[in-house]
């Protein structure tokens, strides 16, 4: 019997070893994390560390501690209803309580025996065999291993049970059952910034290794089916299709435990580590795909949730209701600071410091009273840097229209220029000017794109045209500077269009008066060169730029 | 005197500089895509009926910015202003071997900027010639 015994022990673990990878395997390159060979070396050898980041072997007992998010590999026998001629496997199930989760790991398990005295009957007596003694019996028993984590950052101490089963793996018969009965003490998460740093390193690896797993199992079942513990069920698949399913579940299980303790580090009161803690989840969490991001709900509502969702760093789903606010034009100005904030909250998290600057900076010029949208660094850091830099101390306006005939290639043309700031981080992106008829109507409008790096400037360009002005020979104008959404940002002459007389032959267009130039010229040069030059023809020279590009 | 009297005459006659920023969103950038590349070609003299998605590659400009999916840069590029009233904008993705996945080809002038209607150039990818 034990000589049978040994040989089918023998047989599982020759089948539980892992399989070498495949080297036709194809990885989808775009979702991997993909290295240099020799960090994938390094990796390797810290396989061990980052298997017990997130899972350090125990002894099962009462006094197991565990810090929040973490998770423990756990020992467990279980008595066999009857011997079995093929491999098995272990599974948890049954789990209820909500604060522990049980690793999907199907894990391979060894044979062994227990002998027990005849009177001291076990729960699982029904199970024994009788040797030729009466007064000791041998069980056969299942040892194997499982995953469980702390899933809240709740300190105590928690139990809770579950069934361990063990189960045929080409029939999916059930062979043996035993309850687990867990009772942990839940410790504060960890906030040391090595581990931190190697939690990172850790939910990364284990996320590709998933993906490799996947990426075999598609490649030995063809199919594209997405992976769920619901696959895990022996019996159902075949036995190498199972064992990569298996294999893909518990690197998930494990990236998710590295991401989880993550998360609980960025909840505790260490600055240090939760900055460390919120930047390694900003470079590890999936990024949404904005590119036609719509948003449906109401302004307000849809604020909230970013907020909220920044909050618990579903960093994808906040982007995507920022993208899709951003584009529908529709908040009012103090909204779109709030939105713009938020969106260098996000991109603060992402490590994208220039962006968070610039959304930050935008969100402060419209309302420079704006106090961070959210209390932890790096998101506060960031956003009192920019505060404190005070770009912006009063909030962007309008400056008070100007009006001048100019003459462009011998035409003579009415320009109407508005000065919007101050504007350092470029929120206005155009705006409209209009002119009012004495009766009240619009006559004129022209929608045009802001120019100008610190203050933005907005030029219409109008047909000089005697019609335009009213009988006093003065303009009606009524100015707006919008941002790239089209959301008013400031506005002139609403709802009273302002009153403008029109200078002549002024030119503007680089925000400073020609006299200063030509004056300071004349302390230079000879009058007469001067007055030489002033004759030739001026034409201004148009260039395109910067250009910033998103994608 | 004289060479200085010349040389304020030839300032005077170049009046001043009228730029136009432009910001430009790239959409439907492939999961596959492992490189980004887009290029600002100067002036009226290439039109995108010259340009395929064969030849894209192969257009050589010096406003060019590249981003690698592999390492980690945010998904922005900035490019410089262009003293020209005229470009003709290209962008394409790369699969890990470098093969041409999407294309995509806008020529847009100055005065066009003015008009675009969310102040925005759109420009979609496409997996499709030119």
């Amino acid at each position: 019997m034990n000589a049978a015994l040994l040989l089918l022990t023998a047989c599982l673990a020759a089948q539980s070893e892992p399989k070498p990878p495949d080297p036709d395997a194809v990885l989808d390159v775009s979702k991997v994390d993909r290295a240099p060979a020799s960090r994938d070396d390094a990796l390797e050898a810290m396989r061990p560390e980052l298997e017990a980041l997130t899972g350090q072997p125990a002894q099962a007992g009462t006094d197991l501690e565990l810090p929040a998010g973490d998770s423990v590999l756990l020992p467990v026998e279980v008595p066999l209803s009857r011997p079995s001629s093929g491999p098995l496997v272990l599974r948890i199930v049954g789990s209820r309580g909500g604060r522990f989760e049980f690793g999907p790991l199907l894990s391979t398990v060894e044979l062994g025996t227990t002998s027990e005295a005849s009177g001291a009957a076990a729960p699982t007596s029904k199970r024994k065999r009788h040797r030729r003694s009466t007064k000791a019996t041998e069980t056969i028993v299942a040892r194997g291993r499982y995953l469980v984590r702390s899933t809240d950052m709740k300190p105590g101490l928690v139990r809770e049970s579950a069934n361990a089963d063990v189960v045929e793996l080409n029939s999916g018969v059930l062979v043996g059952r035993t309850r687990i009965e867990l009772s942990a003490r839940i410790l504060e998460p960890s906030t040391e910034l090595s581990a931190i740093e190697k939690l990172e390193v850790a939910a990364r690896h284990f996320s590709a290794q998933r993906l490799e797993a996947e990426t075999s199992l598609r490649k030995t079942t063809g199919s594209s089916a997405p992976l769920s513990p619901e696959a895990l069920k022996p019996g159902r698949v075949g036995a190498e299709a199972l064992q990569l399913i298996a294999r893909a579940l518990e690197h998930a299980f494990r990236a998710e435990v590295a991401l989880t303790r993550l998360r609980f580090a960025a909840a505790t009161k260490n600055d240090a580590a939760v900055e460390a803690a919120m930047l390694a989840l900003g470079r590890l969490l999936p990024t949404a795909e904005v590119g036609r991001a719509q948003s449906q709900g109401k302004p307000r509502d849809e604020l909230n949730a970013a907020a909220e969702h920044l909050r618990v760093l579903a960093l994808d789903r906040a982007e995507v209701i920022v993208a899709g606010l951003r584009r529908r034009g529709e908040l009012s100005r103090a909204e779109l600071s709030e939105l713009l904030a938020l969106d260098g909250a996000i991109a603060a998290v992402r490590g994208q410091s220039g962006a968070a600057e610039k959304s930050m900076g935008r969100a402060l010029c419209l309302d420079p009273k704006r106090s961070s949208p959210d209390p932890r660094p790096p998101i506060r850091t960031r956003f009192e840097a920019v505060k404190s830099a005070a770009r912006c101390v009063s909030a962007l306006h309008l400056d008070a229209p100007e009006a001048y005939i100019t003459t462009v290639n011998g035409q003579s043309e009415l320009h109407v220029r508005v000065g919007a700031g101050p504007d350092p981080y470029g929120v206005v992106a155009g705006g409209s000017i209009m002119l009012y008829g004495g009766g009240g109507g619009i006559i004129a409008e022209r929608n045009v794109r802001a120019e100008g790096e610190t203050d933005r400037v907005l030029l219409a360009v109008f047909p000089d045209d005697e019609s335009y002005r009213n009988i006093e020979g003065v303009l009606l104008v009524q100015a707006s500077a919008k941002d790239v959404s089209g959301v008013i940002l400031a506005s002139v002459g609403d709802p009273v269009p302002m009153r403008l007389e029109v200078g002549e032959h002024e030119d503007y267009s680089t925000g400073v008066p020609w006299w200063v130039w030509v004056g300071g010229g004349l302390l230079v040069l000879a009058g007469a060169g001067v007055a030489t030059a002033m004759l030739v023809p001026r034409e201004d020279v148009r260039g395109i730029g910067p250009i910033d590009v998103s994608f | 005197m004289r060479g200085s009297s010349l040389a304020l005459l030839a300032l005077c006659a170049c009046g001043s500089e009228i730029l136009r920023p432009l910001e430009v969103d790239v959409l439907g950038l492939s999961a596959r895509a492992e490189i980004f590349v887009i290029k600002v070609v100067v002036g009226s003299g290439l039109t995108c009926d010259q340009v395929s998605r064969e030849s894209v590659q192969s257009v050589e400009t010096p406003y060019v910015s590249r981003w690698v999916r592999s390492e980690g840069q945010p998904r922005r590029a900035n490019l410089p202003t262009i003293e020209d009233e005229a470009v003709t904008i290209l962008a394409h993705s790369e699969d890990a071997n470098g093969a041409t996945l999407q294309f995509v080809c806008r020529e847009l002038s100055f005065e066009e900027i003015a008009n675009l209607p969310s102040g925005v150039l759109e420009l979609t990818l496409s997996r499709r010639e030119g």
